[in-house]
């Protein structure tokens, strides 16, 4: 184990309080921002992960969450603000 | 490692960030409070995590890769506020939820 690999620990178990909020949400909303926070933390688990295991090929993982998770958002949050309102 | 002990001390601030604001998203009501803290997240944590990441790698090809994804996260940070924020307010001005209503 290296302080990469507890980081990217701490980034996984970090998922978990976010899951808890996506479940008991009073409100969609409440998902969105949650959500939005996981896939943040996603992002820096794989990049501690692709650090801590010394695969830099890892890190294209990382870059492909960051750069879609984007677009996921975006249309979570229109058809959220169309179909639920 | 290159510098072990600056390398933590990044990697502890990301991490400290991180949950810092998953505690905030815990502890907070209302979804625009929530997101206040995951604004300073994406914005704080992702640079630590850059800083420890070039300390230990410098300008290789995972270093310029870690530069994107920052990079990445970064610039959309603004127009996903914009837009996630435009949702919450739009779902807070239609009042609670239909099933909410109902079990009042």
């Amino acid at each position: 184990m290296n302080p990469w690999l507890w980081a990217d620990i701490v980034c996984v178990a970090l998922m978990i309080p976010c899951g808890l909020v996506i479940l008991r949400g009073a409100r969609l909303t409440d998902c969105l921002v949650a959500g939005q926070m996981a896939s943040m933390l996603a992002v820096l688990a794989l990049m501690f992960l692709a650090e801590g295991t010394h695969r830099p090929s890892f890190y294209e993982l990382s870059l492909a969450l960051a750069l879609l998770s984007f677009p996921a958002t975006l249309l979570f949050a229109h058809f959220l603000e169309m179909w639920w309102p | 490692m290159k510098h072990p002990i600056l390398t933590c001390l990044f990697l502890g601030g990301a991490a400290a960030m991180a949950l810092l604001a998953c505690l905030g998203l815990m502890l907070m009501r209302g979804a625009a409070a929530r997101f206040h803290f995951v604004g300073a997240a994406a914005l704080l944590a992702p640079p630590l995590a850059l800083a420890a990441v070039l300390t230990e790698e410098g300008l290789s090809q995972a270093g310029i890769t870690a530069i994107l994804i920052v990079a990445a996260i970064l610039l959309q940070g603004p127009v996903v506020a914009h837009v996630v924020a435009r949702a919450i307010h739009t779902h807070e001005a239609a009042g609670p939820p239909s099933h909410h209503k109902e079990q009042q």
